[in-house]
């Protein structure tokens, strides 16, 4: 797509060298570029800066073209912790994060270069893509659109490090780094990937086409009666968390755990979101019937036991397969499938580490990040960020599966045992927070 | 309580799952799903005779059909 043309009067510094260090500031300020694009009725979400992907081993070429282009570059090296304030990069045309080998080119330097976005390149180009940068926003609607919009705007610049002051260590890197989920969940250190662990995701499909999984699903089954192509979005969403990649394209951050491992979707939800113990019943046998090591179910109501719920978590643990389930979002006793003993009940915890306001309690046996998740959500939006003890649920899916790649013994019930002994203890009730926050091996 | 005509039906392992929808039908029930490996059938049947059908031999429990869904509305930022 070529980038659009763009009538951002106030937009500081349209072109030339003369106005550069002004252009910089203004191409830096991510509120200044979120006001602009607000004032000029701008709704491509772009922001002006381009981003560039190298190829794996190209950054190198890809920096030296930039200076041929007479690009001014700053290197993420040549600052401690590679932690870029990206306003503190003087009159730098472009910034090179060499650890995920994207360069990010400043709207002045990109418009003057005419740059336009591409995923054509030549096979001895070291750019892999070039693609417009996008505003990242929570919130699904456009009703939500301002609100969205102050939120992404103070988030966004606490994540580049805007503003006075060094950088805190409770900024989370979110822009160029992981999402603070998985930073909690120590995922990024990790070196497990979850190769070899088939991952089951029960929900409401998955965006197939979605250019982040390319070549990932090993299997998928509708049992709704619909196609399995996610048109809800929560599907999509959850496997993103769960399995979704290593580096995604451009500047969006790690998102997803296990980014290795064999995708099975299962469509257990309609594409209103909604579905019967029948359908999930369905689905879970399918994917214990594959031996899926993990199966992720965010989906529940506020019912008691079910027995067979209960039945079909023994009949997974029996068969090396572990099933975890949100506890639910009715900030009230652990619904199901989530409460039958056998299967794994996942509560919300926010950024602070405390127990998110919507999240059940009582039968709950590990808690994992559910406020603010950001992760895939269907084209043309390919990303979103989501709230709810459904999004905790693939966080513990995806880190299961590290684990089940760690030993073919931790499947099933050792996998469960492992799961909470490893988490790190919270000052909180088991009854909120079973036994802590999710650790990544 | 409302009557419902869609059932889940837990099976005690003690016999094998399609033995088990085999008595259920001759008992009028309406086989739709046989879960081997969750032990479970999903059908149909009118109320009035679940209770009958909570005694046959390999039936650990008859429940309703219930709806499930990514809600409730996970939270004022959820879709």
């Amino acid at each position: 797509m070529p980038p659009r043309k763009r009538s951002r009067t106030t937009r500081a510094a349209k072109t030339g060298a003369t106005s550069r260090a002004q252009a910089t500031t203004a191409d830096n300020g991510i509120e200044a570029m979120l006001l602009a694009a607000l004032a000029a009725g701008d709704d491509s979400l772009e922001t002006g800066r381009f981003l560039i992907s190298y190829k794996e081993g190209a950054l190198d070429a890809g920096k030296r073209r930039l200076a041929s282009q007479g690009m001014r570059t700053a290197d993420a090296r040549d600052f401690e912790a590679q932690d870029v304030n990206v306003a503190d990069v003087g009159d730098a045309d472009a910034v090179v994060f060499p650890e995920i080998g994207v360069a990010l080119v400043t709207g002045t330097a990109a418009r003057s270069r005419k740059m336009l976005a591409t995923t054509d390149t030549d096979a001895d180009d070291p750019e892999q893509v070039i693609e417009p940068e996008y505003f990242v926003f929570s919130g699904g609607d456009a009703s939500e659109y301002l609100r969205g919009f102050m939120r992404a705007a103070s988030t966004i610049a606490a994540d580049i490090g805007a503003g006075e002051g060094a950088p805190g260590e409770d900024v989370q890197p979110e822009v160029f780094g992981a999402t603070w989920g998985l930073v909690a969940c120590r995922v990024p250190p990790s070196v497990r990937t979850g190769l070899g662990i088939r991952v089951a995701v029960l929900d409401t499909g998955m965006d197939l086409g979605h250019p982040d999984f390319a070549g990932r699903v090993a299997a998928a089954a509708s049992f709704v009666g619909q196609p399995v192509q996610d048109l809800h979005g929560h599907g999509t969403h959850c496997i993103g968390t769960a399995c979704g990649p290593l580096a995604p394209a451009g500047a969006t951050p790690r998102y997803g755990i296990a980014h290795r491992a064999q995708i099975f979707v299962g469509k257990v939800l309609t594409n209103s979101g909604s579905g019967s113990t029948a359908s999930v019943l369905a689905g879970m046998n399918w994917a214990i019937a594959n031996r899926c090591a993990v199966i992720s179910m965010s989906l529940g109501s506020q019912a008691p036991v079910q027995a067979a719920y209960t039945n079909a978590g023994n009949a997974a643990l029996n068969a090396g397969c572990l099933i975890v389930a949100a506890a639910g979002n009715a900030a009230s006793q652990t619904g199901a499938p989530a409460n039958s003993p056998s299967i794994f009940s996942v509560a919300a915890l926010d950024r602070n580490l405390a127990p998110s306001s919507f999240s059940n309690f009582g039968k709950i046996e590990i808690a994992a990040p559910g406020r603010d998740i950001f992760s895939a959500a269907p084209r043309p939006r390919r990303y979103a960020t989501m709230s709810g003890t459904s999004m905790a649920t693939p966080h513990v899916a995806g880190v299961a599966a590290l684990w089940a790649q760690v030993s073919p013994v931790l499947r099933g019930r050792t996998l469960w045992n492992q799961l909470r002994a490893s988490a790190r203890g919270l000052p909180l009730p088991a009854a909120r927070v079973g036994a802590g926050l999710l650790q990544a091996p | 309580m409302t009557e419902r005509s869609s059932w889940v039906v837990t099976t005690s392992g003690s016999l094998a799952v399609s033995d088990v929808a085999r008595t259920l039908t001759k008992h009028g029930f309406v086989v739709e799903q046989m879960l081997d490996a969750v032990g479970v059938i999903t059908g149909r049947c009118a109320a009035s005779r679940v209770d009958a059908l909570r005694e046959l031999p390999g039936v650990s429990d008859i429940s309703p059909d219930t709806p499930v869904d990514v809600g409730p509305p996970d939270s004022p930022d959820v879709w």
